[in-house]
């Protein structure tokens, strides 16, 4: 019995999700980030709002804030951030009929705020709360990952002060002919195939993780390798949300903060 | 109640001891407090306490219709409750980010590894699964919450049997526990969770204590957050089944490397003793003796759930020496009988040059009462 349940978790999932040529299910390469596009200043209301995609996955990330804190939050240290996650009930393949309010979605809210809170300058806003609003409008893998990027995204649209970009990536494992193959930006596909998923939210230029979170099994000795695929990848990504920052703030002012007297 | 702040002369007092390699109770860096399994009388229920932190849980089954996507799998239910028994600071009732927490932790421990085999928990396909639920309620709240519930959850599903079934062409029996043995739950793996608390300067604590735990979440005086608590799950063959880091961001992986090759020791460890737990309870039940609760509670005082007390540990000390000093305090004055006979605790010599505060033993005893008096 014992040595069955070690050839169990050695030959790892079942599904291959790397073909012989070494492509994966959707027929990127192992250390291929899926498309990202992104759009800031989508909302005139808040003050600050982006919205990102990651393959199929769309995230929309709304951002109020710094305001007065209601007096049962407020703490005299620091802002309190609030986050709220909410998936569209359109956003999986089966119908979802509470878009907030369940555990997951509790989860990732606390999950949002310890990766974001680690971003922002807290110290400057004593007294104070910001308020960060998620929604996902379609679900393919790494919703998380696209929340914590928007999110970045609609904080500098919004112009509260932040220490470094907080980019989030997923990554997994593989084997490749019996020797391993860790995988960058996993998708729903791959995750529901029973992999194991690393979710790593880094500040890049600084080089520390704010969150790490893992699910399924993964043998510690791989450790390692998925945790600097999933670095890498995050590294990438924040190269990525540069370029767009600076590409729009270059296109110049937006019709909407033109006013006409 | 809202929760008692914690004072900034607390925080620094912590923070600075620790930082010069000292733990309040005496501990060192990567030792844990006792870890205790004590049995109930039903299948699936155990008491797990980890110094004072307790944790009561208990596993049920009942016969449902199982799931559209899955229906040749039972279903697995975990649910953690933490009512103000365990601190003045919980309401009953209401979900905080504590029970989020503690509760996805736990499912993702135990039903995303799949540790358990659904499958053998199915009657008919598509009509009728067994579905398992843990219950689990805090005790005591003294830190190391998630380590307490994840090994009572382990204990009390490795513990627990579900009553047999035989079918004869349509019907369905399900034996009483009287009737036919019941069946023990089928364990692919045993996962455990570990608790790290990581500080400034990157040092790595095991099993923080209640204050420890708070100190290294809340944030410092100049408005940043240092520390944070990692939870590593891993299963005695190494494989890691839960990775969780919360509070502030950490500066670089070797860290969470260290809290790894820590955590698989001490996974082990634990896995280890809850088999051999499970065993001794075994026999004990096959030799008809009986097993209760109320061995564990180990003072004679009513309060045995609530420690005020800090446990004290002095190094560099040996028992002679107290006894010497008693002895000088007795030949001074006569009226110091009065406070050995109440105090609960005794000075014991512990580890080679350590001397430690323990608190006297005292099983409580079932009390008889007959029921032949006549004043009925």
């Amino acid at each position: 019995m014992a040595t069955l349940r070690v050839m169990d978790s050695f030959l790892m999932p079942g599904p291959d999700l790397l073909s012989s040529q070494g492509l994966r299910l959707d027929g990127r390469r192992p250390n291929e980030l899926r498309r990202i596009r992104c759009k800031l200043g989508v909302f005139t209301q808040p003050d600050g709002s982006a919205y990102l995609e990651q393959g199929n996955t769309k995230v929309l990330a709304a951002v109020y804030g710094p305001h007065q804190a209601s007096k049962s939050k407020s703490s005299t240290e620091a802002v309190v951030v609030n986050c709220q996650y909410s998936m569209a009930t359109f956003s999986t393949g089966e119908r979802k009929n509470r878009p907030r309010g369940d555990r997951k979605s509790l989860e990732m809210s606390l999950h949002l705020r310890q990766a974001l809170t680690a971003a922002i300058k807290t110290e400057l806003y004593p007294r104070s709360q910001i308020d960060i609003y998620i929604e996902v409008l379609q679900a393919d893998g790494g919703a998380y990952c696209a929340s914590v990027n928007a999110a970045t995204l609609a904080l500098v649209d919004a112009g509260v002060p932040l220490r470094a970009y907080v980019c989030a990536c997923t990554a997994s494992m593989a084997w490749h002919g019996g020797s391993p193959a860790p995988l960058l930006d996993v998708g729903h596909v791959e995750e529901a195939a029973g992999g194991v998923v690393l979710t790593v939210a880094s500040l890049p230029s600084t080089g520390s993780i704010a969150l790490l979170e893992m699910s399924h099994r993964l043998h510690s000795d791989y450790f390692e390798n998925v945790l600097s695929r999933a670095l890498q990848g995050c590294r990438d990504i924040e190269v990525i949300l540069d370029k767009a920052v600076r590409d729009h703030l270059a296109e110049g002012w937006t019709k909407q903060d033109v006013v006409t007297v | 109640m809202r929760e008692v702040f914690l004072s900034n002369c607390e925080k620094n007092f912590v923070q600075k001891t620790i930082a010069e390699g000292y733990r309040l109770d005496g501990r060192n860096y990567n030792e844990c407090r006792k870890l205790n399994i004590a049995f109930g009388s039903e299948y699936g229920s155990c008491i797990v306490s980890i110094g004072e932190t307790k944790v009561l849980s208990q596993v049920s089954c009942e016969v449902v219709q199982p799931k559209q996507i899955r229906p040749n799998e039972g279903l697995l239910n975990i649910n953690v409750e933490i009512s103000p028994m365990a601190a003045p600071q919980f309401e009953a009732n209401r979900q905080t980010d504590l029970t989020v927490y503690l509760n996805r932790l736990l499912e993702k421990c135990y039903k995303d590894s799949k540790c358990i085999d659904l499958e053998s928990l199915c009657i008919v396909v598509e009509e009728k699964v067994w579905s398992l639920r843990v219950d689990l309620k805090i005790l005591n709240h003294d830190g190391n919450l998630i380590e307490c519930s994840s090994i009572a959850t382990l204990a009390s599903i490795a513990h627990f049997k579900r009553p047999d079934v035989t079918r004869s062409g349509e019907s369905i029996v399900i034996h009483t526990l009287a009737d036919m043995d019941p069946i023990p739950t089928v364990l692919y793996h045993y996962p455990v969770c570990v608790n790290f608390a990581i500080f400034k300067n990157n040092i790595l604590i095991s099993d923080p204590s209640y204050i420890e735990e708070t100190v290294c979440t809340s944030t410092s005086e100049d408005g940043t957050n240092t520390g944070g608590l990692l939870v590593v799950g891993m299963n005695q063959y190494k494989e890691m089944c839960l990775l969780d880091l919360t509070g502030a961001a950490i500066y670089n992986s070797n860290i969470v490397h260290r809290a790894i090759q820590s955590a698989a020791e001490r996974c082990k460890m634990v896995v280890d003793l809850v088999k051999k737990d499970i065993m001794t309870d075994d026999n004990l039940r096959q030799k008809r003796t009986k097993i209760n609760f109320a061995d564990i509670i180990t003072t004679d005082h009513a309060q045995s759930l609530c420690a005020k007390d800090l446990c004290i540990r002095l190094k560099n000390f040996t028992i002679n020496d107290i006894e010497m000093e008693e002895e000088t305090d007795v030949s001074k004055s006569i009226d110091t009988d009065d406070n050995t006979a109440l105090s609960k605790y005794d000075v014991v010599p512990s580890l080679p040059q350590t001397v430690e505060l323990k608190a006297k033993k005292g099983a409580s005893t079932w009390i008889d009462i007959s029921s032949e008096s006549d004043e009925d």
